[in-house]
């Protein structure tokens, strides 16, 4: 596992049912028996190389398929400006990830990690101790943060005892939640880590 | 032996161009009046090439086109029209369709059945615009017509058109003229003359 799966792991569930409302049933299928004759993978695998969605995605719509991918992630996630693009800030569209964002930062315990992780990579029992949360509750909240992506590997540690850990640190760079006319929008900054190793991004926003 | 069906409202016409591709052993396995007998023609027979008129009451040429290349994309389409500015026309020549104009002329039908039969096997590329739904502005690639219509047919797209044919496709005419010269300066200008035509 690594750097690649937290922004893929946040955007992959989304972006698949994003591809099939948008291309409809039969269309995901001629794509979906492409992938697998090509690669083996499954639509959902092919996530984690997202270039080998493209080529298949290049050769249903030829040079259409970018103005697709673009369409498909920009529903999830957009950069509005030039501005933005230049600081990668990506601005959250699809509810179900922002509330994953939102969810974690309104938790105290969870808001504290997320923060202390930000630029610098520690192991879960480093985390804890540093931020003084207690380890039950701590590594509830640390896996519910890996599970959402949120929280990504960033190489490991060995131990005395010569045991490996792996370490962890946030997803992000920065996070801005602001409330405009009654929504709720938030903003954030990958860390230049994921995007350079996100196939996604690299793809379908060429940064 | 080469197989076709061929397809004009006016039977005389039917009748002449039959007698003229017989003549060059073309085997006519039907023929049709209107574009939707056409496309049922091209159902059940699968010929090698199509002979098609444009203008026809109901369903017209361009009708049994655009079928014809929903049904099998790498269809062999040769229009046969009376109107001089068909080679002009976007229309015939963004379907990648060929052109036979009346009166009809033996070695042109010749040489046209020939390019058919033996043509590039490179799909053609056409730039495109399209647009999605629920936005005003429009995009636009270029795209084989196979992509164009997968892309066409997507839910998400609202408009989808092809706006002319590339530049890949006048250089291959470029090309050709090229080769056609060479030939004009060894007397035969039957080449140079169907491609003088060709590129508008």
């Amino acid at each position: 596992m690594n750097v690649m799966t937290g922004v893929t792991q946040l955007l992959a569930k989304s972006l698949e049912k994003t591809m099939l409302n948008n291309l409809g049933e039969t269309t995901i299928r001629k794509i979906q028996d492409r992938l697998f004759e090509r690669y083996g993978m499954s639509i959902t695998q092919s996530m984690e190389e997202f270039e080998k969605l493209d080529s298949v995605l290049r050769e249903f719509f030829g040079a259409g398929a970018e103005g697709l991918e673009r369409k498909f992630l920009d529903s999830l996630c957009s950069i509005k400006s030039k501005k933005d693009q230049s600081q990668t800030r990506f601005t959250i569209l699809e509810p179900s990830i922002g509330q994953s964002i939102l969810k974690a930062y309104s938790d105290d315990e969870a808001s504290k990690i997320l923060n202390a992780s930000i630029g610098e990579s520690w192991t879960i029992l480093e985390m804890l101790e540093k931020l003084q949360i207690p380890q039950t509750s701590g590594y509830r909240k640390v896996n519910s943060l890996i599970e959402d992506g949120l929280l990504i590997k960033d190489g490991h540690m060995i131990s005395a005892s010569g045991r490996k850990t792996d370490k962890y640190k946030s997803l992000f760079d920065n996070v801005e939640i602001d409330i405009k006319n009654n929504k709720v929008i938030v903003n954030v900054q990958f860390t230049q880590n994921v995007i350079d190793q996100s196939p996604i991004l690299q793809t379908v926003y060429g940064i | 032996m080469t197989s076709c069906i061929v397809v004009d409202d006016d039977r005389d016409i039917v009748n002449v161009f039959c007698d003229m591709l017989s003549m060059i052993e073309v085997n006519v396995l039907a023929t049709a009046n209107d574009g939707d007998q056409a496309v049922n023609m091209y159902k059940k027979y699968h010929p090698d090439i199509v002979f098609i008129d444009l203008n026809m009451p109901k369903y017209d040429g361009f009708y049994a086109i655009k079928k014809i290349n929903d049904l099998d994309p790498d269809a062999k389409i040769v229009v046969v029209t009376g109107d001089s500015n068909a080679n002009r026309s976007s229309f015939p020549d963004s379907l990648n369709v060929r052109v036979i104009r009346k009166p009809f002329d033996l070695q042109v039908i010749k040489q046209v059945i020939t390019d058919c039969l033996t043509g590039d096997a490179e799909p053609a590329q056409f730039n495109i615009k399209y647009q999605f739904k629920g936005e005003i502005r429009s995009y636009s690639c270029t795209v084989t017509y196979e992509q164009f219509k997968n892309l066409k047919e997507l839910p998400i797209i609202e408009k989808c058109e092809i706006i002319k044919t590339t530049k890949q496709q006048f250089d291959k005419y470029a090309n050709e003229m090229g080769k056609a010269i060479n030939l004009a300066i060894k007397n035969d200008t039957s080449h140079i003359r169907r491609l003088s035509e060709l590129v508008s």
